[in-house]
């Protein structure tokens, strides 16, 4: 089973091309139509990164940092990629002042374990999103980061500052932790 | 349940495991329940997570952001970026008409002289930068490392000549240099007040110098052939 190829939605043709290309001379209506095609996506990615509560205000800078740092996209991937990139940096950014994140990959605990238990479901009708959430931080950040988003563990390492054989491990972590939670 | 193969259950999900690895999980895996349970219930889980990305598009976003991101962003100064500049001569053609036949005569033109010119100017730099250290090896300084007062001096003496020798050039290959040339400063403007806005950025004061260094090489092919320096 390989990782997912796409980050996000396929590169709308030319016409996103056109947007980019629009918003990097500041045209904010080809940015508004840039932020309407991938926030969803975005708004998925800091709901599981970040939790509900931090998750507008995250979302809503990370499309600002976006506009800031349009500039430099120089089309060497696509742009949703790229995007997603920045999204990722500007959550760790934000979890970092809330918490040192390199701490609590490291030594949090595992609060499934304190979770309701519930009767054997099928791994199909699992609520893996509500699992997600109750990961340990780490495992969960490398879950939906890998998982979901379908970085590389080479690229999560850089993310996060941690080896890509670190990030093997608490992405095990994560799939074992979430299985135990389905046979309970 | 734990062997010494549940730890290898994500790896070989994740196509990581070398051949002779997962030949030998496989046939593992034939013979332990608990692996193969194991192994599907991770599938699974897998697939599950996969999915949430296209419910996420599916489900749009409850509440909409843009009049607040577009208020934040209307007190941001907009780093300009500037347009993607002209390539001087067109290099893409299935079919010709005679116009371009010429056109594409003055780019040979212009491409021999550039090479003639390289060949010549890049070899004087070298020679200069092995006198100024001593005759010791160094690397040849680049053409236009910044937009220095030498370059803006050349760039000025460049564009005097040129506009002295304009009656040496074919009409077509005039308007296409003067074209080109125009795109080139629109860039280097653009570059220079977005530098400006921005002094730090290290991408913008790559562009300029980039740039920069287009102009200055388009100006001195555009002078080589008019005729060259005198």
């Amino acid at each position: 089973m390989t990782p997912p190829t796409t980050l996000v939605a396929p590169v709308r043709s030319g016409a996103e091309a056109e947007d980019v290309s629009r918003a990097q001379r500041g045209d904010l209506r080809a940015f508004e139509r840039l932020y309407r095609a991938h926030v969803a996506r975005v708004g998925g990615l800091v709901r599981r990164m970040m939790g509900m509560e931090h998750s507008l205000d995250v979302t809503q800078d990370i499309f600002v940092r976006v506009w800031q740092k349009i500039g430099t996209f120089r089309g060497e991937s696509a742009f949703g990629t790229w995007l997603h990139r920045v999204a990722v940096n500007v959550i760790l950014q934000k979890r970092a002042s809330l918490r040192t994140e390199r701490e609590r990959f490291l030594s949090d605990e595992i609060a499934l374990e304190t979770a309701p238990a519930r009767g054997r479901t099928d791994a199909r009708d699992f609520d893996v999103e509500r699992a997600i959430a109750r990961l340990p931080q780490g495992a969960r950040t490398v879950f939906i980061l890998h998982d979901v988003e379908g970085f590389t563990h080479e690229e999560i390492g850089v993310f996060l500052g941690v080896t890509a054989g670190t990030s093997k491990a608490q992405l095990h972590r994560a799939r074992m932790i979430l299985r135990d939670h389905l046979t309970r | 349940m734990t062997d010494r193969w549940t730890d290898r259950l994500s790896d070989y999900l994740d196509d990581a495991l070398s051949t002779s690895d997962r030949r030998e999980l496989e046939s593992h895996i034939r013979d332990c329940g608990d692996c193969a349970a194991a192994l599907e219930d991770l599938r699974a889980i897998v697939a599950s997570a996969r999915a949430l990305a296209a419910r996420d598009v599916e489900r749009g976003m409850e509440t909409d952001l843009w009049p607040e991101i577009e208020a934040r962003l209307r007190d941001i100064p907009v780093r300009a970026v500037p347009e993607p500049v002209r390539e001087p001569w067109p290099v893409h053609r299935l079919s010709f008409s005679m116009a371009q036949l010429a056109a594409a005569c003055v780019a040979v033109l212009l491409l021999s002289a550039t090479a003639v010119w390289f060949a010549h100017d890049w070899g004087r730099r070298e020679t200069l930068a092995r006198s100024a250290a001593g005759g010791g090896l160094i690397t040849a300084v680049p053409a236009t490392s910044a937009p220095a007062e030498a370059a803006q001096n050349e760039i000025a003496s460049l564009k005097r000549v040129l506009d002295e020798r304009r009656d040496r050039l074919d009409p077509s290959t005039l308007r296409a240099i003067e074209e080109s040339l125009a795109a080139v400063e629109a860039a280097v403007e653009q570059a220079r007040l977005a530098l400006e806005a921005d002094p730090d950025d290290p991408y913008l004061v790559a562009h300029l110098e980039e740039m920069a260094s287009r102009q200055l090489t388009l100006l001195r092919r555009a002078v080589d052939l008019a005729g060259g320096a005198e």
